[in-house]
C-alpha cells in the first residue's frame, strides 16, 4: 500500500519505459524526428540568418533587434555565445538522436519487412541531412550513431570530417534503397528514394566526388518523378505544395495552436534586407528577381520576399514549405559535375544548365561565352546564387568554392578567413572542457 | 454605592500604566488610569470583579473583596520571554526556545490596508526578505527567509495554515497569456483574511524547519489563526476604506522633445548609411538610400518640430493609472462557556487597482469551533473564501503588451481616443520602421481578463488524553481550490504590426486541486523533579492531485458574446498530475529546572517525486540552550533581566522539484504530411534519473537572547550557517545527448548570515513607546555547480542580458559588459582601435576591454565573446526594519519603515525607453544626449540614431541600476475613545484610525518599483525589471470596534 502511494505514474504524458514497441509506436518517432527538421532553431527560421543572413545574400539591419543576435553573425562579428547558434547545433543534434533511438530499437520490433526499412530510411535520411548540415556548419562535429546516456556523451569527441561525410553517404545509400519512390495520401512528404539520391548527389558534389555526384544524379535527371515547372513562381506557391519539383521539402501548416506553422521567412519591417548586390546579379527579364523582391504583406508592416510570400493566418504565422533539394538544384549539381570530370563545349553541361536559364526566362549561354572549365565554373555558381537565393544554399556554395571572403567584400563586409566555420557554441566547448578531444575552431 | 481606587503598573518594570481601561465585570462601569496609574471609579451594588485592560498587555480580572483600594500589577503580552510561540506541531514558551524562530502577533498585522498578511510580514522580522514584485492588487509577493538556497528547485518557505502545510502548486495554477514575458502570479495566500491571524511564526533554522522534513529548507511560515476564549462573547468590527494612488509617476519626454529626438535619431540613421545626404532630404530622397523607411521622417512629427502650440501631448502614464478605492470589512464573533469554544467570522474586501481596469475581491469566512468534553476534545477549522481578480497584463514590455511598458514607450504625440471616440492605434503599424506600440487604454480596457479562485481550507480534529502525560490527536484536513479564468481579446483591439480589426481570440482555463493530510500524533509531557521531558511521535499521509483543462477559441464573428460557445474552438487539452508524501516525525525535549534546554527532532519523508531509487529522505535536528540569567551568579545582576544562549543544527529538505521530474517523459512532437495533415509525433523530452532526490540544507545556527532592564531592552543575535547540497540543476549535458541539460542532485550553495533584533519598550509619564529594529545580512555563495563545475548562464528577457552562476559568487548575477559613457568625438574613437566595431560613431557608447588575452586580461580589444563580466546581483547587501509605536492617552502613532540595501537590478526597459532610438517614448535623461562633438551631452547618454551604430545595442552595465531603497510601509495614527463615553451605547472599545502604506520611497532607481523582479521564481535570473505593475500608496481611515 506504501508503495503504491507513493508510485505514481504520469498521467497525462506518455514515457519511455513504455514506447518503442510496435509499429505505430515507430511510427510516431519517425515523425517525431521529421518535427526536429521543422524546428524554429532549423529551417523553420534559423537557417535564414545562418546559412543565408551570413552569406551575400541577405543583410541584417538591425543591430538592436535581440540585441545584436542575428546582426552580429551577418556581420561575422558573432561571439562564440551566439545563442542562435548554440540552438541550432542543439536541434540538430536532437533530431539525430531522434533518429538513433529508432534505429538502435527498430530491429528487435517485429513489424512488415517494407514498412521497417522504411521507417529506417525515413530516420537515416533526416540523420544524414542533419549531419550534411553540421559538417558544413561547423566543420569537425561529434558524430554520434547510437543514443547514448548523457554521461557517455561526455565522452564524445570532433570526429574527422571525412568520417562525418562517410557517415553521410552510407546512410544516404542505405535510404536510397530503402525508401521508396512515391508515396500517396497522407503519407506524401515523407522523404523518398529520390530525395536520398539528390541529397547523396549533393554530398558528392560538396566533397568533390564528381564522378559519384555524375553517377547518382544521372537517374534523377534523366527520369520523369521530378521535373522543373514550367514557372518558377509556383514551387514555391503556398497552394502548390508537394510539386514535381520538389525532392524534398520541410512542410509548415498555418494557423491554430499546434505550432506548425512559423514567422515570415526575410520578414522586415524596417528596411529591405536584401543584398543589392544579389538583385543586381540578376539579367533584365529574369522570372528569377521578382522573387526576391519585398513585397507588403496585407494586415502587417512586414515585407517579405515573394519567394515565401504567405497570408499571415488569424494567430500571425505562415505555412510556406521549405524546399530542401529541388529539381533545379538537381540540375545545377549535375552539370556542375559533369564540367568538374571533363568539359565539354557545349556538352550535357550546357543543356542541363540552360534548362534551368530557360525556364527563368534568361538567355542560354554557349561555349562561346563559357569556353573553359573555369569559366562554367563560375557560371554554374552565380546560376546557382540567382536560382537558389534564400533557400539556405548560398554559404555553403561560397565556402565550398572558397569564394566567400571576395563575395562577402562585395557587399562591404570583411570576412575574417577563419570564420568559414561558425565558432563551437561555448556551451559545449564549456561542457567538454576539454582543449584536445574538443577543441574550438581555429581563430574563434 | 461605594468607591474604589488603586494603581495599575507594569509587572515587569513597577511602571505606572497611564490610559489602562478600568471596568467593572458584567457591567459598563469603568474608568481609566491617569498620568500616575492612578484610577478611581464608583462601585455598583454586586460589584465582584474588575477588569483591566490595556493595549499589549494581558486583561487581568482583579476579584474586589471588600477592599477598597485595588492595585493591579500587567503583564505585558509581547514580552518576548512570557509569549507563547508556535512550533511545528506544537506550542512552546518563548523562554524555552532553542532555535531560531521569528514571531508576528495579530496586533502588528491589523488595520493595514493590504490584501494578504504576507505583505504586512514586510520588515517585520530579521533575515526574512519579503518583495513586492508587482503592485497588481492580489499579486504574489515573494519570501524569501535566510537568502537562496535552491537554484531551480523553488524558494519559497513552506506555509502551514492551523498545521496544514499547504501545497506550493496552486502558485501557479492561474497560468500566464504570455509565455515569454509571464504574468506576475495572483497571490494565492491572499485568500487568508489578515483580520483572522492570530499569530505568524517564520521557523528560521534548520532545527525548528526539521520537523517538516523535505520541506523545510526555505524556511517555514506557520500561521494560526485565531480561537474562541473561555468567557463573554465580544463581537469586533474592524474596517477601513481608503484611496490608492500610484506611489511614482517616471519622467518622461514629452511630445515635442520626443518628436525633435525622433527627427535626430531618424537624420543620424540616414546620414550614417548615405554621408553625401542632407538633414533636410525629403523622404523622396531618402527613400531611394539603404535603411528605409527607417530613415524616413514621419510627417506626424512635423509640426511638433515648427513648436507649433497646443499638439496633442498625451501623458499615457495619467491615461493608464487613477486614483482607486480599497475597502475591507471583517466582522467577528467569539466567546466559549460550558466547554465549547468558537471564532466566526465573516470578511468582505474590494480593492481596486491603481491601473484602469484591475482589481481583487475577496469573500471569506471562518468558523474555528473546539468542543471539550471529558478527556476527549473534538474541533474544526473551516474557511471558505471565494476571490475574484480583475487582471491586467502590466508585466513585459511592448512586445509582451504589458501595459505599463507600453504607456511609457508610446509616443506622446498620438491621442488616446480618435475623434469618433474609438481607440487610437496610430502607435501600431506605423510605418517609418517605427515599432508598433499598441494603444495600453484599449489593451487595458479591452482584454477581459477574470479569475475567480474558492477555496476551502479545513480540518476536524479530535484528541484524547490517554493519561495525564500522554495524549493522542487525529487530524484530517483539506485544501481544495478550484481556479476558472477566462480571456478574451476582442477584434476592436488591433494586433502588433497589423492594422485594422483583430480576430477575435479567447481561453478558458480551470484548475482543480484537492490536497489532502492525515495526521496522527502522540504527545508526552512528563516533570519529575526539576526535570521535565516532553516527547512527540507521529505519522502522516499527504496527497495532491490538480486537474486542469484549458479551451482556446478564435473567431468570434463579434465581441458581443466572449465565452468560448461563441467563437470555434481552436485547441483543448486536459492534464492531471499527482504527488504524495508519506512521513514519519519525532521530537523530543528536556528541560532542566529552566536552565538547561535540549531538543532532537527527526523526520522521515518519502515522496512520488523522488527517483525510485531515493524515495525516502530523513532529516533530523538537534538544539541545545542555556538560560545563563537563571543561574545563581547571575542572579545579582539586576540589569540583565535575562540572557539566554542557544546552539543548533540540523538537516532540512527542498522536495519542491517537478511531479515526474525522474521519468524520461514523450513530448507531442506533430509534422505536416500529405495535404497539410498533422499528423502525431513523439519524442523524449527529458531523460531519466533515476536518482533524483529533494535538497538537502544542513544550517547550524547559534544566537543569543538577552533582556535589559527588566525586560525593558531585547536584544536577539543570531548567526547561520546553511549548507544546501545535491542543489537541482539542471545541468548542462553535451547537446550531442540530444538534449541540452539533465535535472541532476548535483550543486552546492552556503548562505550565512547575521540577525540582529533590538526591541524596547519604554514609558515617559503618559507616552508610551515601543520600537523594534531588526538588520540582516546575508551572503550567498555558490560552492559548486555540475560535473565540470562551470558557470551557468542564461539569458533573461532578451538573449544579451545574460545572468551567471559561478563557483564561488552568489546564485545569478548579472553578466554584461561594462559600458564607459560615449565616445565625445572622432579622435577619441581613432585613439582606441579595436575597442570598437567598425560602425562606431561619436557619441556611441564606449566599451571596456575586461579579458580576452592570456590568463583573462584584457587584450587591447573589445570583443563580443571574452568581454562580459559579473556587473552586480540582485541578493541585497543588508535588509533592515524599524517599527515605531507610540501611545499617549488614546492616542496611538506608528510607523514602519523597510530597507534594503546593496542590490542591483537589470532595468531592462531601458532597452525601450532610454535607447535614444526615437522609436517611443524615452525617459525624460535622454534631453543629456550627446549631439554633437561641441554638445556632447552629459557623457553618458548617447546619440539618438533610429539604427544603432557601434554597440549600442548591447546589454550592458547601461541598463543596470542601484536597486538601493529605503521605504516608509505605513504611518498610521489612532484614537481610541474614552470608555467612559462608550459605556452608553454599550461598545467596549472604539479605535479610530488614519495610515498610509508606502507613503515615501528613498531610491535612485529609475523604474517603478525597486522590489521588482520580472521572474522570481527563476533564482538563476532575478532581478530584472522589464515592465511591472507600480506599487499603490494607500492612504484609509478606519475604525475598531468591540462590543
Amino acid at each position: 500500500c506504501q508503495k503504491d502511494f507513493l508510485e505514481l505514474k504520469p498521467l497525462s504524458q506518455p514515457n519511455v519505459d513504455n514506447f518503442y514497441k510496435t509499429a505505430n509506436d515507430f511510427n510516431n518517432a519517425v515523425n517525431g524526428a521529421y518535427d526536429a527538421l521543422q524546428s524554429s532553431t532549423q529551417y523553420g527560421g534559423d537557417y535564414n540568418t545562418v546559412i543565408e543572413t551570413r552569406s551575400d545574400n541577405v543583410l541584417d539591419n538591425d543591430p538592436s533587434s535581440g540585441s545584436g543576435l542575428r546582426y552580429n553573425i551577418d556581420r561575422f562579428i558573432e561571439p562564440t555565445t551566439n545563442s542562435v547558434l548554440r540552438d541550432t547545433w542543439g536541434s540538430l543534434y536532437t533530431g539525430i538522436n531522434r533518429c538513433n533511438l529508432i534505429l538502435d530499437k527498430i530491429d528487435a520490433v517485429t513489424m512488415d519487412a517494407t514498412l521497417k526499412n522504411r521507417y529506417k530510411g525515413e530516420a537515416q535520411f533526416i540523420r544524414a541531412l542533419s549531419y550534411f548540415n553540421l559538417v558544413r556548419l561547423w566543420g569537425k562535429v561529434p558524430l554520434v550513431l547510437t543514443a547514448g546516456s548523457t554521461t557517455d556523451a561526455r565522452s564524445y569527441v570532433r570526429n574527422e570530417i571525412a568520417d562525418v561525410y562517410a557517415s553521410i553517404e552510407k546512410d544516404l545509400t542505405a535510404a536510397a534503397a530503402g525508401l521508396p519512390a512515391t508515396y500517396t495520401g497522407n503519407d506524401i512528404g515523407r522523404a523518398t528514394s529520390g530525395a536520398a539520391k539528390g541529397l547523396l548527389g549533393k554530398v558528392y558534389v560538396t566533397e568533390k566526388k564528381y564522378d559519384l555526384a555524375v553517377t547518382t544524379l544521372k537517374d534523377l535527371v534523366t527520369g520523369t518523378t521530378y521535373q522543373l515547372l514550367s514557372n518558377i513562381a509556383d514551387v514555391f506557391a503556398v497552394n502548390n505544395k508537394n510539386n514535381a519539383e520538389l525532392l524534398f521539402s520541410v512542410k509548415f501548416k498555418k494557423g491554430g495552436s499546434l505550432g506548425e506553422g512559423h514567422g515570415s521567412w526575410f520578414g522586415t519591417s524596417i528596411g529591405d534586407n536584401i543584398e543589392p548586390s544579389l538583385r543586381a546579379a540578376y539579367s533584365t527579364g529574369d522570372k528569377r528577381l521578382p522573387l526576391t523582391v519585398q513585397i507588403p504583406v496585407p494586415t502587417s508592416i512586414n515585407g517579405v520576399p515573394r519567394k515565401f510570400y504567405d497570408e499571415l493566418s488569424t494567430t500571425n504565422d505562415v505555412g510556406n514549405d521549405f524546399p530542401v533539394l529541388r529539381f533545379a538544384d538537381v540540375l545545377l549539381l549535375y552539370a556542375e559535375a559533369l564540367n568538374e570530370v571533363s568539359y565539354q563545349a557545349n556538352g550535357d553541361a550546357f543543356t542541363v544548365l540552360n534548362r534551368v536559364r530557360t525556364r527563368a526566362g534568361v538567355a542560354t549561354y554557349t561555349a562561346a561565352q563559357l569556353a573553359t572549365k573555369e569559366a562554367f565554373r563560375t557560371a554554374i555558381i552565380s546560376e546557382r546564387r540567382l536560382e537558389l537565393a534564400l533557400e539556405s544554399d548560398r554559404w555553403f556554395d561560397l565556402i565550398r568554392t572558397g569564394t566567400a571572403v571576395d563575395a562577402l567584400k562585395v557587399t562591404g563586409i570583411t570576412m575574417p578567413a577563419y570564420r568559414m566555420y561558425y565558432p563551437i557554441p561555448q556551451s559545449e566547448i564549456d561542457v567538454y572542457n576539454n582543449r584536445t578531444t574538443f577543441p574550438q575552431n581555429d581563430g574563434y | 454605592q461605594s468607591t474604589i481606587t488603586g494603581t495599575v503598573t507594569d509587572a515587569a518594570n513597577n511602571d505606572a500604566l497611564a490610559g489602562t481601561t478600568v471596568q467593572v465585570k458584567g457591567t459598563n462601569v469603568g474608568a481609566t488610569s491617569d498620568a500616575q496609574g492612578k484610577y478611581q471609579l464608583n462601585l455598583p451594588a454586586g460589584a465582584k470583579t474588575l477588569v483591566f485592560s490595556f493595549i499589549g498587555y494581558q486583561p487581568t480580572e482583579v476579584a474586589i473583596g471588600n477592599r477598597s483600594v485595588v492595585d493591579a500589577r500587567l503583564t505585558a503580552t509581547d514580552n518576548a520571554l512570557s509569549e507563547v510561540v508556535v512550533v511545528g506541531y506544537g506550542v512552546q514558551n518563548r523562554r524555552d526556545i532553542t532555535t531560531a524562530i521569528g514571531s508576528v502577533k495579530a496586533r502588528d498585522l491589523a488595520n493595514q490596508p493590504v490584501t494578504s498578511f504576507d505583505q504586512a510580514l514586510a520588515a517585520k522580522i530579521a533575515g526574512v526578505q519579503v518583495s513586492q514584485t508587482s503592485g497588481a492588487p492580489g499579486a504574489a509577493l515573494s519570501i524569501r527567509v535566510r537568502g537562496t538556497g535552491s537554484i531551480s528547485a523553488g524558494n519559497d518557505p513552506l506555509y502551514v495554515i492551523d498545521g496544514i502545510p499547504l501545497s506550493r502548486d496552486t502558485k501557479f495554477a492561474t497560468g500566464s497569456t504570455n509565455t515569454q514575458f509571464p504574468d506576475n502570479p495572483i497571490n494565492v495566500l491572499s485568500t487568508i483574511n489578515t483580520d483572522d491571524i492570530e499569530s505568524i511564526e517564520v521557523l528560521k533554522d534548520a532545527s525548528a524547519a526539521a520537523i517538516y522534513g523535505s520541506r523545510g529548507s526555505n524556511g517555514v511560515v506557520l500561521l494560526t489563526t485565531k480561537r474562541g476564549k473561555e468567557g463573554k462573547t465580544v463581537i469586533n468590527y474592524d474596517g477601513y476604506t481608503g484611496v490608492q494612488q500610484v506611489s511614482k509617476k517616471i519622467d518622461l519626454l514629452n511630445a515635442y522633445e520626443y518628436a525633435q529626438l525622433s527627427y535626430e535619431a531618424k537624420n543620424n540613421a540616414y546620414l550614417d548609411r548615405n554621408p553625401t545626404g542632407k538633414a533636410t532630404d525629403s523622404n523622396d530622397i531618402r527613400n531611394r538610400g539603404v535603411g528605409a523607411p527607417s530613415t524616413l521622417i514621419q510627417p506626424e512629427i512635423v509640426p511638433y518640430l515648427s513648436g507649433q502650440a497646443g499638439l496633442t501631448d498625451t501623458d499615457w502614464q495619467n491615461e493608464i493609472f487613477r486614483s482607486a478605492p480599497i475597502q475591507n470589512h471583517t466582522l467577528s464573533i467569539s466567546g466559549g462557556k460550558d466547554n465549547v469554544k468558537f471564532y466566526v467570522s465573516g470578511n468582505y474586501m474590494d480593492q481596486r487597482g491603481v491601473v484602469i481596469n484591475s482589481g481583487f475581491k475577496r469573500y471569506s469566512a471562518r468558523a474555528n469551533v473546539d468542543v471539550k468534553s471529558g478527556r476527549l476534545t473534538v474541533g474544526a477549522n473551516l474557511n471558505p473564501t471565494y476571490s475574484y481578480h480583475d487582471l491586467i497584463k502590466a508585466e513585459g514590455p511592448y512586445l509582451g503588451e504589458g501595459v505599463v511598458g507600453l504607456a511609457l514607450q508610446m509616443p506622446p504625440l498620438f491621442p488616446v481616443y480618435n475623434a469618433d471616440g474609438s481607440y487610437n492605434f496610430g502607435g501600431n503599424a506605423w510605418g517609418y520602421g517605427a515599432t508598433s506600440i499598441l494603444n495600453p487604454v484599449a489593451i487595458a480596457n479591452q482584454v477581459n481578463d477574470k479569475l475567480s479562485q474558492l477555496r476551502v481550507l479545513g480540518n476536524v480534529y479530535a484528541q484524547y488524553e490517554i493519561t495525564k502525560d500522554l495524549s493522542y490527536r487525529l487530524s484530517v484536513g483539506a485544501d481544495v481550490n478550484s481556479f476558472q479564468r477566462d480571456y478574451y481579446r476582442p477584434s476592436t483591439l488591433e494586433i502588433r504590426d497589423r492594422k485594422g480589426a483583430s480576430t477575435p481570440t479567447g481561453f478558458s482555463r480551470a484548475q482543480n486541486f484537492v490536497d489532502w493530510l492525515v495526521e496522527n500524533t502522540l504527545n508526552y509531557n512528563h516533570s519529575f523533579g526539576l526535570h521535565t521531558i516532553s516527547g512527540l511521535a507521529g505519522f502522516t499521509a499527504q496527497k495532491d492531485r490538480r486537474t486542469s483543462n484549458e479551451l482556446t477559441a478564435t473567431n468570434f464573428p463579434n465581441d458581443l458574446v466572449t465565452t468560448l460557445n461563441a467563437g470555434q474552438v481552436s485547441s483543448g487539452a486536459s492534464d492531471i498530475q499527482e504527488w504524495s508524501l508519506l512521513s514519519y516525525l519525532g521530537r523530543v525535549q528536556y528541560d532542566y529546572n529552566g536552565k538547561y534546554l535540549l531538543s532532537a527532532a527527526i523526520r522521515a519523508d518519502g515522496s512520488s517525486r523522488f527517483g525510485r531509487d531515493n524515495r525516502y529522505g530523513t532529516f533530523p535536528s538537534v538544539s541545545a540552550g542555556w538560560n545563563v540569567s537563571q543561574e545563581s551568579f547571575l542572579k545579582p545582576v539586576t540589569w540583565l533581566s535575562d540572557l539566554k544562549i542557544r546552539a543548533s543544527y540540523g538537516l532540512t529538505g527542498n522536495f519542491q522539484i517537478p511531479n515526474y521530474g525522474s521519468i524520461s517523459l514523450l513530448n507531442y512532437q506533430n509534422y505536416i504530411l500529405g495535404n497539410e495533415v498533422v499528423v502525431s509525433g513523439l519524442a523524449p523530452g527529458n531523460s531519466a534519473n533515476d536518482k533524483l532526490k529533494w535538497e538537502k540544507t544542513a544550517m547550524f545556527d547559534i544566537g543569543f537572547d538577552v533582556s535589559f532592564f527588566r525586560n525593558r531592552l531585547n536584544l536577539t543575535v543570531d548567526y547561520y550557517n546553511a549548507n544546501t547540497s545535491d542543489l537541482l540543476l539542471n545541468v548542462p549535458v553535451p547537446r550531442a545527448s540530444g538534449f541540452s541539460t539533465e535535472l541532476q542532485n548535483i550543486g552546492k550553495v552556503n548562505n550565512q548570515g547575521f540577525e540582529f533584533t533590538l526591541s524596547t519598550r519604554q514609558t515617559f509619564g503618559r507616552l508610551r513607546w515601543d520600537a523594534s529594529a531588526n538588520l540582516a545580512t546575508n551572503r550567498n555563495e555558490v560552492k559548486a555547480l555540475g560535473p565540470s563545475g562551470d558557470p551557468i548562464i542564461v539569458a533573461g528577457g532578451v538573449a544579451g542580458a545574460q545572468f551567471i552562476t559561478q563557483i564561488g559568487h552568489p546564485i545569478g548575477e548579472y553578466y554584461t559588459y561594462i559600458n564607459d559613457g560615449v565616445y565625445k568625438n572622432q579622435a577619441e574613437i581613432d585613439a582606441s582601435p579595436g575597442l570598437h566595431v567598425s560602425t562606431t560613431r561619436p557619441g556611441d557608447f564606449k566599451f571596456r576591454d575586461v579579458s580576452g588575452g592570456p590568463n583573462g586580461q584584457p587584450d587591447g580589444k573589445f570583443d563580443l565573446s571574452s568581454d562580459r563580466t559579473v556587473t552586480g546581483s540582485y541578493f541585497p547587501k543588508f535588509t533592515f526594519g524599524f517599527t515605531n509605536n507610540f501611545a499617549y492617552r488614546g492616542f496611538d502613532l506608528g510607523f514602519a519603515v523597510q530597507g534594503v540595501q546593496g542590490h542591483k537590478i537589470l532595468n531592462l526597459l531601458r532597452r525601450y525607453v532610454y535607447n535614444m532610438e526615437g522609436n517611443g517614448n524615452l525617459f525624460r535623461g535622454a534631453l543629456d544626449r550627446w549631439q554633437s562633438p561641441e554638445n556632447p551631452g552629459n557623457g553618458v547618454v548617447n546619440r539618438a540614431n533610429r539604427l544603432a551604430s557601434g554597440s549600442n545595442g548591447e546589454i550592458s552595465t547601461w541598463h543596470i541600476e542601484s536597486g538601493s531603497y529605503v521605504r516608509i510601509r505605513t504611518i498610521t495614527l489612532g484614537y481610541t475613545l474614552p470608555t467612559t463615553l462608550l459605556q452608553r451605547i454599550r461598545v467596549t472599545r472604539a479605535r479610530i484610525y488614519v495610515t498610509t502604506q508606502n507613503p515615501f520611497t528613498f531610491t535612485k532607481y529609475l523604474g517603478y518599483n525597486p522590489e521588482v523582479n520580472s521572474r522570481p521564481d527563476s533564482a538563476l535570473s532575478s532581478g530584472e525589471d522589464y515592465g511591472t505593475y507600480p506599487l499603490p500608496r494607500t492612504t484609509s481611515v478606519g475604525i475598531n470596534l468591540s462590543f
